[in-house]
């Protein structure tokens, strides 16, 4: 009796090979995926699934771009009643269309929240290079979402280009020059619009698509998911992890979805240059950099981004012994110094705000030059770092603390910025912007 | 631990069959959704409501518009071109459009239906197209009377017959002085620039053109205009006069294609350039613009008014023609100095 059963499964087993509800070892996925992943790494607590919930919304924004390329034209002339085209008579075009932003929205704020789930988690220790390709993929999802903004060509993606481009103006030397780049000239015309369009559909795509796949290869060669030094990966991949993935994907296809029925994607009037909105509002990521933009264009639009990067940079090769890579803030003095730095920031925000308000008008001269959210937030960044870095004993807690504030100034300003009404004045969420000042 | 991993295994494959299932549940919602768009409902509405039954979906219908763009109201609006006979009572979004009461033709049945009552053209969602999100900056539907600021696409204000209230709107803006804050300049050129420039605002709504003359601090708070509510106190009919005329001024002429004949730049050229002709017979320098003033004076400014026969010279004119005379200060109004 058992050697019949021998005899079938000796029958069965090649057949099984190709039968794809068999994840074996032979797959495809497990060029990507480790054989054994280990119980911490799976842990909801660990990773949050936020890398996964990224690349999800990548091929969403991938898949659901390429449908709506066949009808977008990219002239200023067809534009608009492309989009329009596409919003009301195509089928599924208006579900496309939301689909595609509320995508590009998640995925920039995925992005931010898997930033800093890594930081908090210390995993740039010992990943190094991926960190660096992070940091790239994240500009680089800031920029599509910036140049896919234009491509409707209504007056709100119209101001809205028109205000970042203004800012590549204040960058010392080069401005002008990096301006006529981005443009084709000196607003934002015809060439602007094809320039944005070749960036939005093909190159920006292809490199992120290549720097997602060594971010995604790098974390296999580099140990696994979630660095679990200390942990034996003893569990299959199959079905642990894998059938994971498919519920999270599942998931978050199915949310996308259900957002893009319920809230349609906004379309403004026809972009006219003649009629500037105001306010005129960047969109929500980049609130902040507006916000310090308008009290100082070049500390707040150049020196403060560039602050905050350089200190994303240089963290990871900051005295690596303090740190536990792979748990949530640990060891206890990361805790105590995020915990001061936040104090630090949210005290300092609302001082130099207070500063600010009393004044009333903003005003030029020295003190305003370092008494603005920007200068003033950078400066006491710096501070930060050498007093963080004497008290702790470790540059890496200096680092730490700074780019927390950096942070923490950054979200603030995001706040200020949604509360600005015409003129840039500060309206309360409840006030109408119509009562003036 | 084996055992572990068994009640592992049953607890994802268990979520994993959920979110299956909310998965599909939620693409079937996708797929209903864009199968049955609202404009299929109406249509469907309205063979119901006509005894159509019978006829298959017309599907979706267009009017090319002769500036190039494309009215597809008549999709839901499905009995615009009928002629109903009096025993079926039509509900209101399948009504018949009235015979024009100007022209007596039905020449909505070419113009579209944009030009005279605003709205998106080509949406098919309700609120789209009539643009009733309470959005200042969209051009919302309009109703008799202010349809008739629409004229303004093709004709100069009181060139053409049936624009009564849209002429009498033009000369209230010039009685009232509006023109002294209020510059109506294409190219920068001509007018104070106090207030807002007219032509370059969005369109606004009936109800905040009314609120801002009555009450200009109603919709800014730091307005500085004179209300002009007395003017109107006694006058409802001229207040409704200019707001439809305030209306044209946001809306935008047809190219020149469209209707050589009556083009309003055209006409203001053909006007202007009996007495300023550039080089190339064509209104040339400060004049190119469509100022309101000037079309009117212009009007009576035409030399061949009075020399039938021989054209005057231009230092002629200046010297000697008492039209010319007239003609400064109102010149002054806009152009300040020059």
């Amino acid at each position: 009796m058992s050697g019949a059963f021998t005899h079938l499964r000796k029958t069965i087993s090649p057949l099984r090979r190709l039968t794809p509800g068999a994840f074996n070892q032979r797959s495809f996925l497990f060029h990507l995926h480790p054989a054994l992943v280990s119980r911490e790494a799976l842990r909801p607590s660990s990773t949050l699934g936020l890398g996964l919930v990224g690349l999800v919304l990548f091929f969403i924004l991938f898949s659901s771009g390429l449908l709506l390329m066949i009808y977008y034209l990219p002239t200023p002339s067809d534009a608009y009643a492309s989009i329009q085209d596409i919003q009301y008579t195509v089928s599924f075009g208006a579900f496309t269309r939301a689909l595609h932003r509320c995508s590009a929205h998640a995925l920039v704020a995925i992005a931010a929240l898997h930033f800093l789930r890594v930081l908090f988690c210390a995993g740039y220790q010992d990943r190094l290079l991926n960190w660096f390709v992070g940091l790239c993929l994240g500009l680089i999802t800031l920029s599509s979402a910036y140049t896919g903004g234009l491509l409707p060509w209504d007056q709100n993606a119209y101001w809205t280009s028109n205000i970042v481009a203004n800012l590549l103006e204040n960058i010392p030397i080069f401005g002008s020059i990096f301006k006529s780049l981005a443009l084709g000239g000196n607003e934002v015309n015809q060439t602007t619009l094809v320039r944005f369009y070749v960036l939005h559909v093909a190159l920006l795509p292809s490199i992120m698509f290549g720097l997602l796949i060594w971010h995604v290869w790098r974390i296999r060669k580099d140990g696994g998911l979630a660095i679990s030094t200390g942990f034996k990966p003893n569990l299959p991949s199959y079905p642990h992890l894998i059938i994971r993935e498919l519920t999270i994907t599942m998931v978050v296809v199915a949310v996308m979805c259900i957002i893009s029925i319920t809230v349609e994607a906004p379309l403004d009037m026809r972009a006219d240059p003649h009629i500037p909105s105001n306010p005129e509002k960047a969109p929500w990521y980049f609130l902040w950099l507006q916000e310090m933009v308008s009290y100082s264009p070049l500390v707040g639009g150049v020196c403060f981004p560039a602050g905050l990067l350089l200190t994303c940079l240089i963290l990871p090769f900051a005295d690596p012994k303090q740190t536990q890579a792979g748990k949530w803030l640990l060891p206890k003095t990361n805790r105590k110094v995020i915990m001061y730095a936040a104090c630090i920031a949210t005290v300092g925000l609302t001082g130099l705000y207070m500063i600010q308000i009393e004044q009333s008008m903003p005003s030029t001269g020295f003190f305003n030059a370092i008494a603005n959210p920007a200068a003033g937030m950078l400066l006491l960044a710096v501070l930060a770092h050498f007093v963080f870095a004497k008290k702790a004993g470790s540059t890496r807690y200096g680092i730490l603390a700074a780019l927390i504030i950096l942070m923490l100034t950054l979200v603030g300003c995001t706040l200020i910025g949604f509360c600005r009404g015409p003129d840039w004045i500060f309206y309360w969420p409840w006030e109408d912007w119509s009562i003036g000042s | 631990m084996d055992l572990d991993l068994k009640t592992d295994a049953k607890r994802i494959y268990l979520a994993f069959l959920f979110s299956g299932v909310f998965f599909l549940a939620t693409l079937g919602l996708v797929f209903y959704q864009g199968l049955y768009p609202s404009w299929i409902r109406w249509q469907q509405s309205y063979q119901t409501s006509m005894a159509d039954i019978n006829q298959p979906i017309p599907g979706i219908k267009k009017i090319n518009l002769c500036s190039g763009e494309i009215d597809r109201c008549t999709t839901c609006h499905l009995g615009i071109h009928r002629r109903y006979t009096s025993q079926i009572e039509a509900p209101g979004v399948f009504r018949s459009h009235p015979d024009n009461p100007y022209t007596g033709s039905r020449a909505h049945q070419k113009r579209g239906c944009t030009a005279c009552h605003g709205g998106s053209g080509r949406a098919l969602v309700r609120h789209h197209a009539h643009a009733i999100e309470g959005q200042p900056s969209r051009d919302p539907l309009m109703d008799v009377p202010y349809t008739q600021a629409g004229c303004v696409h093709c004709h100069l204000p009181g060139q053409q017959p049936g624009q009564q209230r849209l002429a009498r709107g033009a000369l209230i803006f010039l009685r009232l002085g509006c023109l002294m804050c209020h510059p109506l300049k294409d190219d920068g050129l001509g007018g104070f620039d106090y207030g807002p420039n007219l032509r370059q605002t969005p369109r606004k709504s009936v109800a905040y053109l009314e609120n801002s003359l009555i009450d200009p601090t109603a919709n800014f708070s730091k307005s500085t205009m004179p209300s002009f509510a007395a003017t109107f106190s006694h006058q409802k009919e001229s207040l409704t006069d200019l707001i439809i005329f305030l209306i044209s001024l946001s809306l935008d002429p047809y190219p020149s294609a469209c209707t050589q004949k009556n083009n309003p730049a055209i006409a203001v050229d053909t006007i202007c350039t009996s007495c300023h002709a550039g080089s190339s017979g064509k209104a040339s320098g400060r004049f190119q613009h469509r100022c309101l003033y000037l079309i009117q004076r212009s009007l009576e400014l035409k030399c061949s008014r009075c020399h039938e026969d021989s054209m005057p010279s231009p230092n002629q004119a200046k010297s000697s023609c008492p039209l010319v005379e007239r003609h400064k200060p109102n010149c002054q109004v806009c152009h300040q100095s020059r």
